[in-house]
């Protein structure tokens, strides 16, 4: 979690207006669901991990490393499709499907590699605080758009108690057996309530003491979109699904 | 258990999206009202939040030896209440996808629908209903957590049978097959998770009652 954040906030590309980098991201998105060409998919992955390694210099390590966990979600889902419940033998069992089937589960493995490479430019070149502030700017509700920077924020307290805590409770042998890490979980989920709320509190105090009225509001440095790179990004994206159409 | 993005056609990622919306709507909208009243809650909420991602970010050991993290639907469900989780559940579900590449932003809506909809609802419901006919608190968190995380990975298992449909043996083919496929690792995670949320309510009542009244003004009005 830290890995993507670290590289949303230090990437090259950091500073590149929000909803370009969102257009870029939802185009691709777009053409790989409407799309029924593996061409198409191909394209987008080797684009979208273009721009992310090359254009945005996110470290490939770090990509590898983003990349492997929805990976390896997908490949359990692509092996799911690829077995047929044969009930033939008169007891349930799971073998390998026709022809047909498996290269459909090869298409969607193919599909969802380049839509999480789609996801992963969005994710590693933009920072979460600043595609909230996007959508507050976009019309979300200002208290939903706080609720959800507050959360950001404190998340990653919150993840530092538990991380210290994990390790104190490994250290005194809690994670021993079966029952002892639920125990040892138990605590520590239990621990970290009041102390979600004590930071709760601490804040409010902090926002009270300093005029707070209801609203939380920060400054941006982010340049405005162009609409000239927008609309270069829905033709260069449309140009794509056409290549594959085509092809 | 995240469907991942792009994994869905697109009529159905559109579909899911327009099922879930109107109950992250009314909870928003709940949430709204309450915090145009009382501001000060906006905190407690946040906190709430995101003690919600972080319950996600805890690995828990499953029977079979494996490990994998809480859905947290069922306590969240008991600490905060359907409609919040809901809304909480959806921002979560949207870090998770942008900060973990967990989940994805094609596939939000089913993703909502069955962690922080049908999961939350479920184990709301069985909570209120065994509590209701005088079953003891341990057994209706225990029942609420396991079957809410259970009821999570079921309607996970529908959503990707109603995409893929066995060429055989049809959607219903299709939705054991892929609860076959998750199970070894689900089901002993359910029952992990069952027991842990027992622990973490009875120590939560034991030594935060202060934190939980504090908690309970905000659930009702939102």
């Amino acid at each position: 979690m830290r890995l993507l954040d670290r590289s949303a906030q230090t990437n090259r590309w950091r500073h590149l207006p929000t909803a370009e980098k969102l257009a870029a991201t939802l185009a691709a998105l777009a053409v790989c669901l409407l799309s029924r060409s593996p061409l198409t998919d191909v394209l987008v992955l080797v684009l979208m991990a273009g721009l992310t390694l090359f254009g945005a210099r996110v470290r490939a390590a770090d990509y590898l490393r983003a990349a492997s966990l929805p990976l390896a979600f997908i490949a359990t889902g692509t092996l799911a499709q690829m077995l047929v419940l044969d009930l033939s033998a008169g007891w349930p069992r799971l073998v390998l499907a026709d022809a047909s089937s498996v290269s459909t589960a090869l298409f969607f493995l193919l599909r969802s590699t380049a839509s999480i490479s789609a996801l992963l430019f969005l994710a590693l070149t933009t920072p979460l605080t600043a595609l909230i502030a996007w959508t507050e700017r976009r019309g979300l509700n200002p208290h939903l758009a706080d609720i959800a920077l507050l959360m950001f924020r404190m998340i990653w307290l919150l993840l530092d108690c538990l991380e210290r805590g994990e390790a104190a409770l490994k250290n005194r042998l809690g994670h021993r057996s079966y029952r002892g890490i639920l125990r040892s979980h138990g605590l520590l989920l239990a621990a970290l309530l009041p102390r979600a709320f004590a930071h709760a509190r601490r804040l409010e105090s902090g926002l009270a003491a300093r005029g707070y009225e209801g609203r939380l509001l920060f400054l941006s440095a982010e340049t405005p979109a162009s609409p000239l790179n927008l609309t270069a990004i829905g033709l260069g994206f449309a140009a794509l699904f056409v290549i594959g159409f085509l092809a | 258990m995240h469907i991942m993005e792009g994994y869905l056609p697109l009529s159905h990622c559109l579909g899911w999206a327009a099922v879930s919306l109107p109950v992250v709507v009314y909870g928003s909208r709940r949430i709204i009202r309450l915090l145009n009243e009382k501001p000060e809650t906006k905190m407690l909420l946040a906190a709430s939040g995101a003690y919600v991602f972080v319950l996600s970010a805890l690995k828990i050991p499953s029977v079979t030896g494996s490990c994998s993290h809480p859905t947290g639907t069922g306590l969240a469900a008991g600490l905060f209440g359907p409609a919040v989780t809901a809304v909480l559940g959806t921002i979560v579900l949207l870090f998770q996808a942008l900060l973990l590449a967990h989940g994805g932003l094609s596939t939000l809506g089913a993703n909502v629908f069955s962690m922080a909809i049908a999961g939350p609802f479920v184990a709301y419901g069985l909570y209120r209903g065994l509590t209701g006919i005088g079953a003891s608190a341990a057994l209706a968190i225990f029942a609420a957590a396991a079957l809410g995380d259970l009821a999570t990975y079921c309607v996970t298992a529908l959503q990707l049978a109603l995409a893929f449909p066995d060429p055989v043996s049809g959607t219903l083919g299709a939705a054991a097959k892929f609860l076959a496929v998750f199970a070894p690792t689900q089901v002993p995670l359910a029952i992990s998770e069952g027991l842990l949320t027992v622990i973490v309510m009875n120590l939560l009542q034991r030594y935060s009652a202060d934190e939980l009244s504090a908690l309970k003004p905000a659930v009702r009005e939102a």
